[in-house]
């Protein structure tokens, strides 16, 4: 019980089989609106928020546990023993991929299918490897974040107004359905942005599919095929979409490539 | 007039043409881009800001490739995500990336335009330049932060003093304090406490307000010995000291006291008190018996030569008993314990009868006096007051070896009369004036002349109690001025 209302879980739909779906970094289970519908007459569908997002517990955020990808796959891990739920088909936004290969290689039994939507198994470049982001880039971003997240409504407001006891301006001017704390949301970015999960591609047994965007900067093109070239059992696929949240922006195309994919391999 | 306007009014049309006129160059950034992010219109606007020509935008660019590294990244996994969800966004810091490679800081105002099955069409942003503000921004951060390194350094110091330093305002609230008086007054926040007087000896607290609104109508500094209560509610001396200043942002009077620890000071003195006393007493019982059988010897013999020895005896034991009851005057006062009979007595009386006894002893120095015309009374412990006069005429005599002729005057004003009392010696330095009343003090020029200090110290406590002054005025090899103000009571 602890363990539901620590990650928010919410349980809905109905069928023999059931899909987990996890955000990705920076937002919560709300951005699967416009997938889920499309699921929950034939699957059992699982929702959950990250400790430290949306309206999971913040009190049990913990820096250390969560100071790596592991922390948060061992969410994944209890909530789906929780649940008592084995063979799930686990669909995984951006950072969420890698948790849950993590997860995967950790506690197979618990998946049937890993289903990722531009993964990325390490951002920064590095040698031959293409990434897409040089590690001075990623002050940039926290720089971007530091202004926005942890912006003026965060930091400046009240390092220069002192208005620190008047926390509901900060949560008025912060521009998110998935209102994060700033903290956590960067310590979040930090582990995301330097994981590094090449090794583990290849210990992933279990047969996914990679949802691959075009025009997408967190995971370019190349990612896509260097995931595939690791990953056993491997399908990618190349959308018609382009950024980061093909499941925002083309729904149907994500739909219809998760259907025939479940479809082809139920064969 | 163009094509798909001919059912509008001339008037209108004009409006609509300031519209475009507004859309370019209105001083916000406008720009239209597809859900995949391709540009599809955009203002004169933003383009100059971008450095950019509108052919190289439309239809080439998407909105990310607009920012940096770091925008392009929030815009995708952010904003993005909240134009689907939410259909916009407000505010959101972004920066541009113009041709130059400079950097100007934005905020981004977006709206999603839905069709009627909800689908996303576009997205509508407007930009707002805010490098002005992030200047400003920046530098309230940078005084903000040597703001709070002077502060720590103020910290730093106060905290290695020995003394107690607290900041109030003017009703006594602290607004600061080092971590000597935090532990002193038992508290971690200096705000804790409301009044600074309460932790003030309560017989001194009001003294110490006395002298504090004193200081504060004058602008000068407070200085003064009180018992400050500590945190195991024992009361320890401390020499305050004050100042007041303004507060240079809100203009404010606020305080600063520094509390300087005379506890080990006081215990000297007491001890020294008690010494005194004892001592004082000690001498007197063997000196009474010696003049006992000084006064029997005179009685039983009649030599010539045993008397004048005997006498001249009996002169050093006057003297010693001069000397002995000064040190009994002096802790009798210390004490709190002079005891006096004020009674109503003429000031021309006082002194002629005190001048008349002085001069049969005098053998080098005239003692000139001049009484009032229209003679006056005051309330006087009259042997005190004669104490007083002697010890000042005395050290006339001391202190003017060269000189004959102590003058002795009496002046009447309104509410006070002055006994001056004037030599013509070797004067006294005038930074030593205010040091004479302080027991033991000995001039320093004068030091061959016999004495412990205290005469001046017993006669400025007499003439207090009388509820009076005396003053000096001096000049080093022209002689002093010894004026004693009595209040003249109608």
């Amino acid at each position: 019980m602890e363990i539901l209302k620590r990650n928010n879980v919410r349980v809905l739909g109905s069928g023999s089989q059931t899909m987990v779906f996890a955000h990705g970094f920076g937002c919560d289970q709300n951005m699967w609106r416009f997938i889920v519908p499309e699921f929950q007459d034939h699957y059992k569908i699982i929702l959950f928020d990250y400790v430290g997002a949306g309206h999971s517990d913040l009190s049990a955020y913990n820096s250390k546990r969560y100071s790596t990808l592991r922390g948060y796959a061992k969410d994944v891990i209890e909530i789906l023993d929780e649940l008592q739920l084995k063979k799930s088909i686990f669909i995984g936004h951006s950072v969420s991929a890698m948790i849950g290969t993590l997860a995967a290689i950790e506690r197979p039994d618990l998946f049937s299918y890993m289903i990722f939507i531009g993964p990325s198994a390490r951002y920064l470049n590095d040698g031959e490897y293409i990434g897409g982001f040089e590690i001075s880039d990623l002050e940039g971003i926290m720089n971007t974040m530091d202004n926005n997240y942890l912006g003026w409504a965060e930091t400046m407001a009240p390092a220069i107004m002192g208005n620190s006891d008047r926390p509901q301006l900060g949560e008025e001017l912060t521009n998110s359905f998935c209102a994060t704390n700033p903290t956590i949301a960067k310590e979040f970015a930090k582990v995301t942005f330097f994981s590094d999960n090449r090794e583990d591609l290849i210990k992933l047994k279990v047969p996914t599919l990679s949802l691959q965007c075009k025009d997408d900067v967190i995971a370019p093109m190349e990612v896509g095929h260097y995931i595939d070239s690791q990953i056993p059992d491997h399908t990618l696929e190349v959308l018609e979409a382009t950024g980061h949240c093909p499941h925002l922006s083309a729904p149907e195309e994500v739909v219809k490539v998760i259907k025939n994919y479940l479809k082809i391999k139920a064969t | 007039m163009k094509d798909g306007f001919h059912y509008i009014s001339e008037t209108q049309y004009q409006l609509l043409e300031d519209a475009e006129e507004l859309y370019n160059n209105a001083p916000v950034g406008y720009l239209s881009f597809l859900p995949d992010g391709t540009i599809i219109r955009i203002n004169k606007r933003l383009l100059s800001w971008l450095d950019l020509r509108i052919e190289e935008v439309l239809n080439r660019l998407k909105f990310s490739d607009l920012f940096t590294i770091g925008g392009k990244i929030y815009y995708q996994n952010h904003v993005f995500p909240l134009l689907m969800m939410q259909g916009f966004v407000n505010e959101v810091n972004f920066e541009l990336s113009c041709r130059d490679k400079s950097i100007k800081p934005v905020l981004v105002n977006a709206l999603t335009i839905k069709d009627k099955f909800d689908h996303p069409l576009n997205f509508r942003a407007t930009i707002t330049d805010i490098s002005d503000r992030k200047k400003y921004e920046n530098q309230l951060l940078y005084e903000k932060k040597k703001a709070e390194t002077e502060r720590q350094r103020f910290k730093l110091i106060t905290d290695l003093l020995p003394e107690l330093v607290v900041t109030t305002d003017h009703k006594g609230s602290l607004h600061f304090a080092n971590i000597k008086a935090l532990k002193y007054f038992g508290t971690y926040e200096a705000n804790s406490i409301y009044d600074f007087f309460n932790f003030v000896f309560p017989a001194h607290r009001f003294l110490l307000l006395l002298n504090w609104k004193r200081s504060l109508s004058r602008i000068v500094p407070l200085e003064k010995e009180v018992r400050l209560l500590n945190a195991i509610g024992k009361y320890e001396w401390y020499l305050v000291k004050a100042i007041p200043y303004k507060e240079e942002e809100s203009g404010d009077s606020r305080w600063l006291w520094v509390g300087i620890s005379i506890s080990n000071q006081k215990h000297l003195v007491s001890k020294m008190d008690e010494f005194l006393s004892i001592a004082s007493h000690e001498l007197k019982s063997p000196l009474t018996t010696t003049k006992a059988y000084l006064q029997l010897l005179l009685r039983n013999y009649s030599d010539h030569t045993i008397r004048k020895y005997v006498n001249k005896t009996n002169k050093q034991v006057e003297k010693l008993e001069i000397l002995i009851k000064d040190l009994l005057d002096v802790s009798k006062i210390q004490a709190d314990q002079m005891q006096f009979r004020f009674e109503m007595a003429s000031v021309n009386g006082l002194l002629i009868d005190t001048i008349e006894a002085l001069k049969t002893f005098s053998e080098t120095h005239k003692i000139e006096l001049k009484t009032l015309k229209e003679d006056v009374v005051v309330s006087m412990d009259r042997m005190r007051m004669e104490q007083v006069i002697i010890n000042l005429v005395n050290n006339g005599i001391k202190y003017s070896p060269d000189s004959s002729k102590i003058s002795v005057a009496i002046e009447k004003h309104a509410h006070y009369v002055v006994i001056s009392v004037s030599d013509y010696g070797i004067g006294i330095p005038s930074s030593e004036v205010n040091l004479l009343f302080e027991r033991f003090y000995r001039v320093t020029n004068a030091l061959h002349v016999s004495g412990l200090g205290m005469g001046l110290y017993i006669s400025q406590q007499i003439v207090h109690k009388h509820g009076g002054e005396i003053k000096v005025v001096s000049e080093v090899g022209k002689g002093s001025t010894f004026s004693i103000y009595l209040p003249v009571h109608s």
